[in-house]
């Protein structure tokens, strides 16, 4: 058991926090999202929000903003068909992944990690990325999970560690760096109930996966 | 007797966060990015109002964002990116000096422990990114000092800086005649980004069938989930949970 601290929040304008957590506060959502989503709620308890889900400045809002939007940001957002795109598609995708669903410390900037089962966030995930970046981490942690581990060691021109392993090989290995940059592609192509600018952000955050994520960069430019 | 404690533990330990100050434009700064990154039915006219509402006193707004970048935590990655995104959409010659200091600025070295996790290469080189996407815009519209920064900026460290910026090169009406230039920029290996296409992702590879990807024995979850409720009601809900 570890303990850590809050860090120091931005602003909650510009992660979407604002335009997000009022709408999450909403007993019949809530009530949906826990079980479907499988939180284990000895693991959002002390202190991570399972005692105060619309506060915004903890893990249990911020994760909660993430599947709101993974479920909404479609136009016709009932439809979960598996042919349709993965704007629809992707909540669908982390409902039927998703094992156990755990908020912890990690080391302060971790992220996220899907082990025996489980998937673990971070601190990093809740208070270093936007709403749309911590959905981007759900579909490719629910992609490990399908077990799809990455494939290829990260090329020459990359800013993750050239030469390690963490890449995927190539866009049509359909692994977890193609999920989150393909979920996050469509979120600034068609997503809906959001702003302009978090769609803006998904867009640069996508092509910087899409430039430095794969051994054979896939050929796009967003 | 108690149940032990199973998972970690949080404390609540916040401080506000420093994007703005007291400056005169300060205030307006504030309301244009809370107004550009709000949402309802009319999220685009808000947006669009908002930059209308920059592009009255550029210097002064300009000073008070590249004032609020410098108080920024340099590990509060959204707010850069949200006062560079503001800088680009103004889309005034005024704001290149600031575009192109965030866009030539060295991307820090690694400072995360696990950057397969979180990479604050990463995130630096994205607030960059989003810095070339205004010097662009200059760029296809005739501006030789945004090709100019352009062109110092393919010789970033940069991947991601140096590809931003060869297509915003190509774009410009000098694209075809700089190319050889480009070319001699770039190490060989990394002349695939001449190759690369602009392409909606309706055009991009998608996942053939994701079924096949689920884990074995996974089980749908069998209710519905509620219709989307997008009004602010304050409701605080009641907090027990299955």
């Amino acid at each position: 058991m570890a303990t850590c601290s809050v860090p120091d929040i931005a602003d909650k304008n510009v992660t979407g926090d604002n335009l997000y957590g009022p709408i999450i506060c909403d007993q019949t959502f809530v009530d949906w999202a826990w079980p479907a989503y499988k939180f284990n709620s000895d693991y959002w308890k002390n202190g991570f929000g399972f005692d105060d889900v619309c506060n915004t400045d903890l893990p249990a809002a911020r994760t909660l903003s993430a599947l709101w939007l993974l479920n909404y940001s479609a136009e016709d957002y009932m439809n979960e068909d598996w042919g349709n795109s993965c704007l629809h598609w992707g909540c669908r995708y982390v409902r039927d992944q998703v094992g156990d669903l755990r908020a912890m410390c990690g080391d302060g900037s971790a992220i996220a990690r899907t082990t025996g089962g489980h998937i673990e966030l971070y601190l990093g995930c809740f208070y270093s990325k936007d709403v749309a970046g911590r959905a981007e981490t759900l579909m490719h942690e629910s992609r490990h999970q399908g077990g799809k581990p990455h494939d290829a060691n990260f090329p020459s021109w990359s800013g993750f560690p050239v030469g390690k392993s963490g890449a995927d090989s190539t866009w049509g290995y359909e692994g977890a760096w193609m999920y989150g940059a393909l979920y996050l592609w469509w979120f600034y192509a068609e997503g809906t109930r959001t702003t302009t600018a978090l769609r803006q952000a998904a867009r640069v955050r996508a092509q910087y996966v899409i430039d430095n994520a794969f051994a054979t960069h896939p050929g796009y430019v967003i | 007797m108690d149940k032990p404690q199973v998972g970690d533990r949080l404390h609540s330990n916040q401080r506000p966060a420093v994007v703005t100050g007291t400056l005169t434009h300060d205030e307006r700064l504030r309301d244009v990015l809370a107004a550009m990154y709000g949402a309802g039915p009319d999220a685009q006219g808000q947006h669009d109002k908002a930059v209308e509402d920059l592009r009255r006193d550029r210097r002064e707004m300009m000073v008070a964002i590249i004032a609020a970048y410098g108080r920024c935590p340099a590990g509060d990655y959204p707010a850069r990116q949200a006062l560079v995104y503001v800088a680009s959409v103004m889309r005034d010659v005024g704001a290149l000096p600031f575009l192109a200091s965030v866009a030539l600025m060295e991307v820090p070295q690694e400072a995360s422990s696990d950057p397969d996790s979180f990479s604050t290469v990463a995130e630096e080189t994205i607030i960059r990114m989003s810095a070339l996407d205004g010097i662009s815009y200059h760029a296809s519209h005739g501006d030789k000092e945004a090709t100019e920064i352009l062109l110092r900026c393919v010789e970033s460290r940069a991947f991601s800086v140096r590809r931003a910026a060869v297509t915003g090169l190509l774009a410009t009406e000098q694209g075809k005649k700089l190319r050889p230039r480009l070319e001699a920029l770039l190490p060989k290996e990394q002349h695939f980004v001449f190759d690369l296409k602009q392409t909606h992702v309706k055009e991009a590879i998608q996942v053939k069938d994701p079924r096949r990807h689920l884990v074995e024995g996974y089980q749908e979850f069998g209710e519905s989930k509620p219709k989307a409720r997008v009004t602010r009601s304050g409701r605080t809900p009641k907090t027990k949970k299955k």
